[in-house]
């Protein structure tokens, strides 16, 4: 599925003295497959935007087109549309609320009027691939751990069988463990099945890991929308918004200003530490272009 | 040292009762296995450890919203199994919750920080007086007429930490401040814990999930299973990252780099805790031509 946004603005409390603008004039599109990282500061607009992308909210200007359906026209069924893209909020382990793990997973499929056979297989297969095995069916979904609870909750969602899930901080809260496992989750979801992935998120680090593209949201209007390594080796910009960029992007800036020649674009640790290496192993300058050149290859 | 101790716990322990279905005891649990710990005026403590390891179970001891089952535990010298003591301790180790909105109970920012001393019955211009230097304290004096619904995530935490600071404890007791807040408002709740600690020599005990939160503390205890199983500053522990990844936890990501990098053969210092330090050390290693100590690439 092709979700696509054009010249979208959306208005809170429009015509009363509590009238706020949170997105002004947004345009993108969102391709089947796709891995986005979606940044901004809190009042920035990001889950404004989130919320159009399931029709939770409609544009006050502008159109949010699925598969080139405009989801605010008349017999647009946003009831199919909110199957198909899955959101997943903060805490979502507070919404689980049956008396076991299997009968909470199969809620959303049974609202889509599958059969009980189907339902059960959806609903076993999306345990499975969060993680959880079969002795998880029937306890209580209060006994799990945090992690667990949030896995069930995310596989919830995946029971409805979406082309895209967004995903408001999922890791909010957990130990880093915890953040691994469950964006080790979204990677592995978003390669085996083909799911694209929305992950709102205010972890830099967690975003130039995981996302092949990244929108970075400021007062309500899209100011980078680009792969990683182009938008976090704008540190300066990104300050002035008051936003940062992934850690290692410092280090590279300051070995470079030290006179190291290196590429910057590396955003995660191991790209960056295999940078390092190769700056420190190379010997004269000559050889310096050609190692670069590699570096983007990977 | 000889300092005065504000926290001694030993031998601690403390264990759930679960219970089943008909609501009769079935099970114990336990949450913490013999911890020892021992806090000095004036230091900064960081506790780590995964969800369920025990941390915040501790933390309610420190003020006796939960009891140890075994070993005893004295804050600012008052025993905390002593009931009749209940409201000194509480008074000595104030408490700092994760949800900023639950900690707030007052419409306007200074009365709300108010509370705490006017219920230890603080005559009234001392409180406002009191009220001034914590508001003053976390930056927040300017807001003090705002109403708390209007604040940022990060406002309202330094409001809740003002509040406990009014009632004058011997040490802060903050559990996992941050979890909730975006980036800007970790920042200024941990400026304002630093500088609460290193200008008013307020004592703290910081439990958080962000290693990076923790570098700045005088001593960091990981515990696991209810124990506490490292204790030492953040160079000592961070050097440990295979411990550390093995106990669901991380390092901060300097430290993680500079430790890939020893991995590969560099001979980096122990104890990198910041990009700086990661960036002079190379930088050292490049000048002194280490060329020759890269073994895989």
């Amino acid at each position: 599925m092709e979700i696509k946004i054009e010249h979208l603005s959306y208005t809170y409390n429009p015509g009363t003295p509590f009238e706020k603008k949170a997105l002004d004039d947004i345009s993108l599109t969102i391709g089947k497959g796709e891995f986005i990282g979606l940044v901004g500061h809190t009042g920035s607009g990001k889950s404004t935007l989130v919320q159009h992308l399931n029709g939770l909210l409609m544009p006050t200007q502008g159109s949010v087109l699925v598969d080139g359906e405009d989801i605010a026209g008349e017999g647009y069924s946003l009831r199919q549309l909110r199957f198909r893209v899955g959101v997943v909020f903060q805490y979502p382990e507070y919404q689980l609320f049956e008396s076991d793990v299997l009968k909470d997973v199969s809620f959303g499929p049974k609202n889509q009027g599958l059969s009980d056979e189907e339902v059960l297989a959806r609903a076993r297969e999306a345990m499975r691939s969060v993680g959880l095995d079969e002795s998880y069916e029937t306890r209580s979904p209060f006994e799990l751990s945090g992690g667990q609870k949030r896995r069930a909750a995310i596989a919830g969602i995946l029971a409805m069988n979406p082309q895209m899930l967004v995903l408001d901080e999922p890791t909010a809260g957990m130990d880093p463990k915890g953040r691994e496992e469950v964006l080790d989750l979204l990677r592995q979801i978003n390669r085996e099945r083909n799911i694209t992935i929305v992950l709102v998120s205010h972890s830099m680090e967690d975003v130039a890991n995981y996302a092949d593209r990244v929108i970075v949201i400021v007062d309500g209007k899209i100011r980078w929308d680009d792969s990683p390594s182009v938008v976090f080796t704008r540190i300066e910009e990104l300050e002035q918004t008051g936003l940062r960029a992934p850690q290692v992007s410092y280090l590279l800036k300051d070995l470079q200003d030290k006179g190291w020649d290196l590429d910057r674009s590396a955003v995660s640790i191991d790209a960056a530490a295999q940078e390092i290496l190769k700056a420190l192993s190379v010997p004269g300058q000559q050889t310096g272009g050609a190692v670069e050149e590699s570096g983007k290859d990977r | 040292m000889g300092r005065e101790k504000i926290i001694e716990g030993s031998g601690l322990s403390y264990h759930y009762t679960v219970y089943d279905d008909e609501g009769r005891p079935a099970a114990k649990q336990t949450a913490l296995d013999g911890v020892d710990l021992q806090v000095e005026k004036g230091q900064f403590i960081a506790i780590l450890g995964h969800n369920g390891s025990g941390k915040s179970t501790l933390a309610r001891h420190l003020n006796a919203l939960l009891v140890p089952d075994g070993g005893t535990l004295y804050v600012n010298g008052y025993d905390t199994r002593n009931d009749t003591h209940v409201w000194e301790v509480r008074q000595s180790a104030g408490m700092v919750f994760q949800n900023p909105d639950n900690q707030i109970i007052a419409s306007v920012v200074a009365e709300d920080v108010g509370f705490g001393p006017e219920n230890m019955g603080v005559p009234t211009e001392k409180i406002w007086k009191r009220v001034e230097q914590a508001l003053k304290m976390v930056g927040m004096w300017e807001e003090r007429d705002a109403s708390p619904n209007r604040l940022s995530g990060g406002q309202k935490q330094r409001v809740a930490i003002a509040g406990v600071i009014a009632m004058r404890p011997a040490c802060i007791v903050l559990d996992e401040p941050t979890a909730m807040l975006d980036p800007a408002g970790r920042t200024e709740v941990i400026r304002t814990i630093r500088e609460l600690n290193e200008q008013e020599k307020v004592t703290i005990i910081l439990i958080t999930h962000n290693m990076e939160e923790t570098v700045y503390a005088d001593r960091i205890l990981v515990m696991d299973h209810g124990k506490v199983v490292m204790s030492g500053n953040a160079k000592e522990v961070f050097s440990r990252v295979e411990e550390l990844e093995h106990l669901r936890l991380g390092v901060p990501q300097p430290a993680l780099l500079a430790w890939k990098l020893k991995q590969k053969g560099l001979s980096l210092p122990d104890g990198i805790l910041t990009m700086e330090e990661l960036a002079e050390a190379l930088e050292e290693l490049r000048k002194n031509g280490q060329r020759g100590a890269v073994r895989e690439l």
